[in-house]
């Protein structure tokens, strides 16, 4: 499969009042046409991070991309002499969704106006065309055609995010970021917007990153899954392999301390302890000090990856049980 | 069969809105049995916190009774009120607004105490002490302030607070949504302990249909202010009969699921209560509706499970 | 009520605040300890000095170092100790309006109902009643002393606060702190004071040091109106006025107060600034 996106050893920090926060720690993916990834992880990994420095979105007063690359499509979008490139591709190839739907829809244009914008920005069609575009796109999206003259306000919070993913989709965009899309919003709503983009997902194959710190979500909607710890990816690969057969103690932590509708646990199995704090990350591996597994050379060195199989990688220096295929 | 702690009868609580009613809980009946765990599931709108909020008595019921003790509790004033204060508390979900940024952790928790001149000011350090012991917190975050704690920890502040009265029934209201889910699991379980350990009721009130399912013993479906179905946990979620709840199961991601999976999607939006239909409250969403469903609303009547009851013509 | 959790150290870093309060600090110990600083009388004459320019450049601090006024009484000595009543009359002024004012604001902000009402409406009325004409009327009836120039100053000040606290209070009680302490049984007074209230303690402090310079000012403009301090009696208000007449002549007469009176009130307002950008950018 063709590579559209790849994140090579990226680190990215944070300056703020109270110190240096090492927000990414090497982050390595790599992205194929049409795949759906999954990022998952708890508030703090990164993954939020990672998606706006694709974008190239992280707030320059205070962030720094420290080292490494992100190559989309061919072009090294960190190099300075491409913002000209990223520009263009923001909005247009790159689209993103964001968790909060009220804060991402400006509050002074009609819903069919916004969409409209994006037509008219990045595909430079005229007013008329753009809105009829706009249209169209609205209502595949499930917002009625005469809706389009109302102001985002006037919708609730899962219509608007409706919205906004056809905002996003409005370019057939070769890859789609989505940041929590549907954490602020109701269970059957919920649903609606998942549908809605499984949909998508198969009529347009878009390739999609699926930031969210809900498993079930990642089961449903994708290929892959890439989980975050402190700023790294520390496991990688197809959901099935990887849900079914987690090597890395935080993945196997995950799954057992989550309540499933679907499994019956007498107790559920929390993960001791709390995540590092990022500006004062640990040597050694960084979730060491939470390892039911700890062992000496895990508190001195960071562990690189290890390919378990061709579907399946891990940061851990657990031995390979033979539990994977 | 334990006896029976609280009971709610034909509660309703409206709200004005501008001139329009907003039919928050419109009469609604239940009882919970002392030392279960009462879940109380509905999405946004469905009155669930608002039963929560009439139980400790932030907000004043427009009918009904609660009778806690064979008294109703929604009538009783002055000492006897403050008095109640010890027997029913409540956990609030955001850890972020429930404790107050200028104080520290000590004053939080002696609060009660204080209020309620349950003891010596040196009583109440023992009995803090021992209250930080049940919620296995250290000691020297005593002297901290909620700004330096992380979610989880205020969260188990908030869970002593409401411990330190010795209450028997806990409003527990979206307790862990607001966490961190790996957190949540840490909360959770200490929930469950406390409960065996001091014999604790608990009417937990959630969103999330995972949790739930975990910690309730028995739960309760709302849906714009009315109950849709009620049953034991096991039964719920085995043999769902209301559509809504149906709806309410398939809508929920599992890692068990498969990508195939066939979900029922409700069409239209979560109602307002403001105006809500006449007749069966979920007949604008439903695909079982008929024309009674529009004019007749369904009561809540007995299936062939035990305790297993569904407010609809053709469940 | 501690306000320790702020580290001293971001107080230092503020340049705001540094600058203000060791000016505000030069200010007020120059004014107390005025009689260790100038030994000249700020109410006796001496019609043989009569609007000496400032002798600082000819006799360093031995003479006149400010000059004279058109008495004869030294400039410096009546900075220095007109400073004390300018300073005294802001000060209690601002404490007793800021208390007035929290009191009134915590209750209003907090019940919102008719007792609120009733006093935003009033503080409103005050409030729309220029300072000049409450002071001509209150001086007309009870005379004017330094007394009464206090209390115009706090008749008109604390609806300030009570509205600043008011808005505090409306957003802080609908956190659920202030519910957990309901159902613990708490009343509602208990609640105002030992919950409420800390919390809007620090905008209160920065409203308060900024109303400081705004109250020293309005001192001065009544006194220099002759509705305030009365002379002999030196304040910085009624130098300027008796300075008016010889703004061509002898200018140092109304410069030092005036200068002193921006220096004053600048170093207030640098204060407050300071103080709120410490405690106000997001530290919860």
């Amino acid at each position: 499969m063709e590579e559209l996106l790849e994140i090579k050893d990226l680190y990215v920090e944070y300056h703020t009042m109270e110190g240096k926060v090492k927000a990414l720690n090497g982050v390595n993916l790599k992205i194929a046409k049409s795949e759906s990834i999954g990022l998952v992880g708890e508030t703090g990994a990164g993954k939020t991070t990672t998606a706006l420095s694709i974008l190239g979105l992280l707030p320059k007063r205070n962030s720094k991309i420290v080292s490494g690359n992100i190559i989309f499509s061919g072009k090294e979008l960190t190099d300075k002499r491409n913002r000209g490139f990223l520009e263009k591709i923001r909005g247009n190839r790159i689209a993103m969704v964001f968790q909060n739907p009220l804060s991402s829809l400006n509050p002074v244009f009609t819903v069919g106006e916004q969409v409209a914008m994006v037509f008219r920005r990045h595909q430079k069609m005229g007013k008329k065309q753009a809105k009829i575009e706009a249209g169209k796109i609205l209502e595949m999206t499930g917002i009625l055609a005469f809706r389009m003259e109302d102001y985002p306000h006037q919708f609730s919070g899962g219509m608007r995010q409706r919205i906004g993913i056809a905002a996003a989709l409005a370019c057939k965009p070769d890859l789609l970021i989505a940041d929590e899309p549907t954490t602020a919003l109701d269970v059957t709503i919920q649903a609606q917007v998942l549908e809605l983009m499984k949909e998508l997902q198969n009529k347009s194959k878009t390739t999609l990153i699926m930031i969210t710190h809900n498993l079930g979500i990642v089961k449903e909607l994708c290929d892959r899954v890439a989980v975050m710890y402190a700023g790294r990816i520390i496991e990688e690969g197809e959901v099935e392999e990887v849900f079914n057969h987690p090597f890395h103690p935080y993945t196997e932590g995950l799954l057992g301390s989550l309540p499933d509708i679907k499994k019956k646990i007498e107790r559920l199995n929390p993960i001791k302890g709390f995540m590092s704090n990022p500006m004062n990350l640990p040597k050694g591996c960084k979730f060491a000090s939470r390892c039911p597994y700890c062992m000496e050379i895990c508190i001195k060195e960071d562990p690189s990856d290890i390919i378990l199989n061709d579907k399946h990688r891990a940061a851990c220096f657990r031995e390979d049980k033979g539990k994977v295929s | 069969m334990n006896r029976v702690l609280l009971e709610v009868n034909n509660l309703k609580k409206y709200f004005d809105a501008k001139g329009k009613v907003l039919y928050a809980v419109d009469d609604i009946s239940f009882a919970i049995n002392e030392g279960e765990t009462m879940g109380l599931v509905g999405e946004s709108g469905c009155g669930k916190s608002t039963v929560g909020n009439v139980l400790v008595r932030l907000l004043k019921a427009t009918s009904g009774s609660v009778l806690y003790n064979g008294k109703n509790i929604l009538k009783i004033k002055g000492h006897e009120k403050k008095s109640l204060c010890k027997e029913i508390q409540i956990i609030f979900q955001d850890p972020y607004s429930s404790l107050n940024p200028k104080k520290t952790v000590y004053q939080i928790l002696s609060e009660s105490y204080k209020v309620q001149r349950l003891c010596s000011r040196r009583e109440i350090k023992t009995r803090i002490e021992e209250l930080c012991r049940d919620v296995n917190l250290s000691l020297d975050i005593l002297s901290k302030y909620p700004h330096e704690l992380d979610g989880g920890k205020r969260q188990t502040i908030g869970i002593a607070r409401a411990l330190s009265l010795n209450p028997k029934l806990i409003v527990c209201d979206e307790p862990v949504s607001s966490l961190d889910v790996s957190i949540q699991a840490q909360i959770i379980n200490m929930m469950m302990d406390l409960q065996k350990k001091k014999d604790i009721t608990y009417l937990f009130i959630s969103h999330d249909l995972s949790v739930v399912k975990h910690i309730s013993t028995s739960i309760k479906v709302m849906y714009l202010g009315k109950i849709m179905e009620e049953a034991f946990t096991e039964d719920l979620f085995g043999n769902p009969l209301h559509p809504y709840t149906k709806a309410l199961l398939s809508a929920v991601p599992s890692v068990k699921s498969s990508k195939e999976k066939k979900r029922i999607v409700l069409e239209g939006d979560v109602p307002s209560p403001i105006n809500p239909p006449e007749g069966c409250r979920f007949c604008k969403r439903c695909w079982l509706v008929q024309e009674i469903c529009f004019k007749e609303e369904p009561m809540l009547k007995e299936s062939k499970q035990d305790g297993h009851r569904v407010a609809c013509h053709f469940a | 009520m501690k306000t320790s959790n702020i580290s001293i150290k971001r107080f230092l870093r503020s340049k705001f605040f540094m600058v203000g309060i060791i000016t505000a600090l030069l200010i007020i110990f120059s004014c107390v300890f005025a009689d260790k600083i100038v030994k000249y009388d700020p109410t006796l004459p001496d019609f043989n000095a009569r609007l000496l320019a400032p002798e600082w450049f000819s006799k360093g601090l031995h003479g006149h170092v400010l000059g004279t006024d058109a008495l004869g009484r030294d400039i410096l000595a009546r900075l220095l100790y007109g400073g004390r009543y300018s300073l005294l009359v802001s000060f209690i002024a601002v404490s007793v309006a800021a208390l007035i004012g929290c009191v009134l604001g915590t209750i209003s902000g907090f019940y919102s109902n008719w007792i609120d009402m009733l006093i935003m409406r009033f503080g409103d009325i005050q409030l729309s009643i220029p300072p000049l004409m409450l002071a001509i009327a209150i001086v007309a009836v009870m005379g004017p002393n330094l007394v009464n120039l206090v209390i115009v100053l706090i008749i008109w000040g604390w609806p300030g606060f009570a509205r600043l606290i008011r808005g505090n209070t409306l957003s802080i009680r609908n956190n659920e702190f202030v519910s957990a302490s309901r159902v613990l049984g708490a009343s509602n007074i208990s609640i105002m004071f030992t919950q409420v209230f800390p919390n809007v303690l620090t905008p209160t402090i920065v409203y308060g040091s900024q109303a400081l310079g705004g109250r020293i000012l309005t001192e001065a403009a009544l006194s220099y109106l002759g509705l305030g301090v009365q002379p002999p009696t030196p304040s910085w208000g009624v130098m300027i006025a008796n300075g008016r007449d010889y703004l061509t002549a002898a200018p140092w007469v109304v410069l030092a107060p005036g200068l002193m009176l921006m220096f004053t009130v600048l170093a207030f307002n640098l204060l407050g600034d300071g103080i709120r950008d410490v405690l106000d950018p997001k530290m919860k």
